[in-house]
């Protein structure tokens, strides 16, 4: 799923291995999310969520909707 | 990941499977003309699966070489392992990580080359007995490892675990499947238990790899 974890985190000025540290996973967890290689589990997601201030669909971002449009 | 990953991840594969399949037939094939003039016997008596196993071991006792020693220290890691400059921070959790993967990596490489060695040497049964029990007491050793990489790992690390034991099940009683049942028709002959084994941990390398690929874990 596409995010915007990479542009959050170089706007509030923090490394990988900085936000690895405050949300308790590898480093690895962090680059394969902002790569796109990984999406997080639910209290991963909602954790990010909470460190940056931001709603959780303003990390992730996903282009369905319950319409169908 | 994006269209875009997945090309550049097919492109450095195909480059690597270009560059590495003919250096792999020209050993291959030196070995064997090498072999052939050196009238080797001695390997004459080795099954495929044993031969095959003693070639798993190898690459994992190998790489689990590579991986001790970049986990010796912070800067080897980042450069041999993370692709990381030398200087940037690393959590000293990283290393203790990588020295537990290259131990259960290498006693793994030990199991699998003690049984057609011991069996190729012409044991007594005692001899023979005493290596089965060296082989349970690394097998204890090497799952206490394993279920220490699994319980301290993060999310990520569990679910390539995960990942790659369903995809090795999937693919192997799939195979199993097929081959019990060519036997059952006569159509195949059967296999021994180490010539399962032998193709289970190929096949449980093989993907674990891609999976870690895939998810970042093993910078492709």
């Amino acid at each position: 799923m596409r995010n915007r974890l990479r542009v959050l985190r170089a706007e509030a000025g923090v490394s990988q291995q900085e936000l690895a540290q405050r949300l308790g996973v590898s480093r690895q967890t962090i680059n394969a999310v902002e790569t796109d290689k990984y999406d997080p589990s639910l209290p991963l997601a909602l954790r990010m969520s909470k460190v940056f201030g931001v709603p959780v669909d303003e990390i992730f971002l996903d282009d369905w909707s319950p319409d169908g449009a | 990941m994006e269209p875009s990953s997945n090309r550049n991840l097919l492109r450095r594969i195909a480059i690597a499977v270009l560059i590495a399949a003919p250096i792999g037939g020209v050993l291959g094939y030196a070995t064997g003309r090498a072999l052939k003039r050196g009238n080797v016997d001695v390997l004459r008596d080795w099954s495929f699966a044993d031969l095959s196993s003693l070639l798993i071991a190898l690459s994992l006792i190998v790489s689990a070489g590579y991986v001790a020693w970049a986990a010796t220290s912070a800067r080897r890691w980042n450069q041999m392992v993370e692709r990381l400059p030398a200087e940037e921070p690393l959590d000293p959790a990283a290393l203790v990580n990588g020295r537990r993967q290259a131990l259960v990596g290498g006693l793994a490489g030990v199991m699998l080359a003690l049984p057609p060695l011991a069996a190729h040497a012409g044991l007594s049964a005692a001899g023979a007995a005493l290596a089965a029990l060296g082989v349970a007491l690394l097998l204890g050793v090497q799952s206490w490892f394993n279920y220490r990489l699994w319980r301290d790992g993060d999310e990520l690390t569990r679910s390539v675990i995960a990942q790659s034991g369903a995809a090795c099940f999937w693919f192997l009683q799939l195979a199993l499947f097929v081959w019990a049942t060519l036997t059952r028709l006569d159509l195949a002959p059967e296999a021994d238990g180490w010539t399962l084994m032998t193709v289970m941990m190929g096949v449980y390398l093989l993907v674990s790899l891609i999976v870690s690929a895939r998810r970042g874990l093993v910078v492709a």
